[in-house]
């Protein structure tokens, strides 16, 4: 059983999911500082510049990939720090890329597509094996996100009891949707929605089925984030969650799924 | 050890209640769906008995979930991780609007910002930002910041217009679903006017 246990967590692949998700974690840090920031927020929301500018010069640093443990690190205890400060502002997404970026900080994420790499090797690309463990972790970490996300919607609205009208109060509720006036057509379609969200983040763990169940759930799951994204107002929310999905495909994988999506026509043949 | 430690993490923790909320709206109304659905399966209750209960099992949850979760406290408060997950877990039927009006002196208020209201959008670049929406967006209470976000709405209003006076308020309505009908409800909470 010890044995079994060991062998999931013991193997090694090349790091370039974590490498994309550590450039698009501190993307999305840093997008959301700078556009506080633009829009002249920066002393009302965070008391001063101080932890401001700490906090994105580590996030660019980590989306860099320069000194990338250090800089995770940094990055976790500045946010840490803000959320002490204004607790009303550190929201579950802060949360989540926090805890990721605490196992970033102890894998290989900074091995490749980095400064790091270039300092090493003098070249952007290594695709030398490391542990893959961090990168199974991320997944077992977004399994429970949206399991207990699901299992937690205990409101009646989000059940068949309520008549499955979650989505269409969150759409109506003038502080979070963008399109706060809906038409009463399009309310099956809410309901539609609603059922899907909460089953399908119930059934997350299924992913470990099989690659094609992993394949399904990540494509609805884009889908949500874009919906998200459009529909309500709920800041890095929907992004902070998509630069993670890489990791529910290993470098294997998404070889072998962009040879599926993009295959190689044969060369032309000179003549005829 | 850290799977365990995560994992005990995110066993759900309910929120602390107690009797007083039963007089917010939202949570009478999601608890008399409660109610009857629970009378579906043969479960006799009222709002009362109901709220009584949660209140008392959530509380000892809490307390054990305390006790158990205390070792880790200190790292946890230094590296700001947690295991928490809820995404509109409660839909609020009777969501709240921002509102913020202006008006020379002697003369009547005009809305200057409402949410959702495209004829009244002063500052909306800024107040549409989700991080200033946490400032000010309410959950049944005052927002704990509410105060600091009127002075600052207020400068703002002060520096673009010549109105003498702001007022500040949040509105609570009613959301019904296609089919469902009932009147308006509309309260209007946390007053706050400012003068030049």
């Amino acid at each position: 059983m010890i044995d079994r246990w060991v062998q999931v967590w013991n193997t090694e692949e090349v790091p370039t999911p974590l490498a994309a998700v550590r450039i698009g974690v501190g993307l999305c840090i840093a997008g959301d500082l700078v556009l506080t920031a633009a829009l002249g927020l920066v002393p009302l929301l965070y008391g001063g510049w101080g932890l401001w500018t700490l906090k994105l010069v580590a996030a660019l640093m980590v989306a860099a990939g320069l000194f990338t443990p250090v800089s995770a690190i940094v990055l976790v205890l500045a946010s840490a720090q803000l959320a002490l400060h204004i607790h009303a502002l550190d929201r579950g997404v802060d949360v989540l890329l926090r805890d990721v970026l605490v196992v970033l900080a102890f894998s290989a994420c900074g091995q490749t597509w980095s400064l790091d790499c270039w300092r090493r090797t003098g070249g952007w690309v290594d695709g030398s094996p490391a542990p893959a463990w961090p990168r199974k972790l991320l997944v077992l970490q977004l399994v429970a996100v949206y399991f207990v996300a699901g299992i937690t919607k205990f409101a009646v609205p989000w059940s068949v009891f309520g008549g499955y009208s979650a989505l269409w109060f969150v759409l109506h509720d003038p502080h979070y949707s963008r399109f706060p006036s809906l038409p009463d057509a399009v309310y099956p379609l809410t309901q539609l929605g609603t059922a899907v969200t909460v089953w399908w983040e119930m059934a997350f763990p299924a992913i470990y089925l099989g690659r094609r169940t992993r394949l399904a759930f990540v494509a609805v799951g884009v889908v949500f984030h874009l919906l998200l994204l459009v529909t309500v107002r709920i800041g890095s929310f929907p992004i902070g969650v998509l630069v993670l999905y890489p990791v529910f495909f290993s470098h294997e994988d998404w070889v072998d799924l962009s040879r599926w999506a993009f295959p190689r026509s044969p060369p032309a043949r000179a003549g005829g | 050890m850290v799977l365990l430690w995560q994992g005990l993490l995110l066993v759900p923790r309910p929120t602390a209640v107690n009797a007083a909320d039963l007089r917010n709206p939202a949570v009478r109304s999601e608890v008399d769906r409660w109610v009857v659905l629970l009378g579906r399966f043969g479960v006799q209750t009222d709002r009362k008995g109901l709220w009584q209960g949660v209140v008392t099992w959530s509380g000892r949850v809490r307390s054990a979930q305390e006790t158990l979760y205390a070792p880790q406290r200190p790292v946890q408060r230094l590296l700001g991780i947690d295991q928490r997950w809820t995404l509109f877990g409660a839909p609020d039927d009777r969501p709240w609007r921002l509102e913020i009006h202006g008006r020379h002196d002697d003369g009547a208020w005009q809305p200057l910002y409402v949410a959702g209201d495209p004829e009244a959008q002063l500052l909306w670049g800024r107040l549409h930002w989700w991080r200033l929406r946490d400032l000010y967006n309410p959950t049944g209470s005052q927002p704990r910041h509410w105060d600091r976000f009127v002075d600052w709405a207020a400068v703002e209003v002060f520096e673009r217009t010549d109105h003498d006076e702001v007022r500040v308020q949040m509105k609570r309505s009613k959301i019904y679903v296609p089919g469902e009908a009932g009147p308006p409800m509309t309260t209007v909470r946390f007053i706050e006017t400012r003068h030049r």
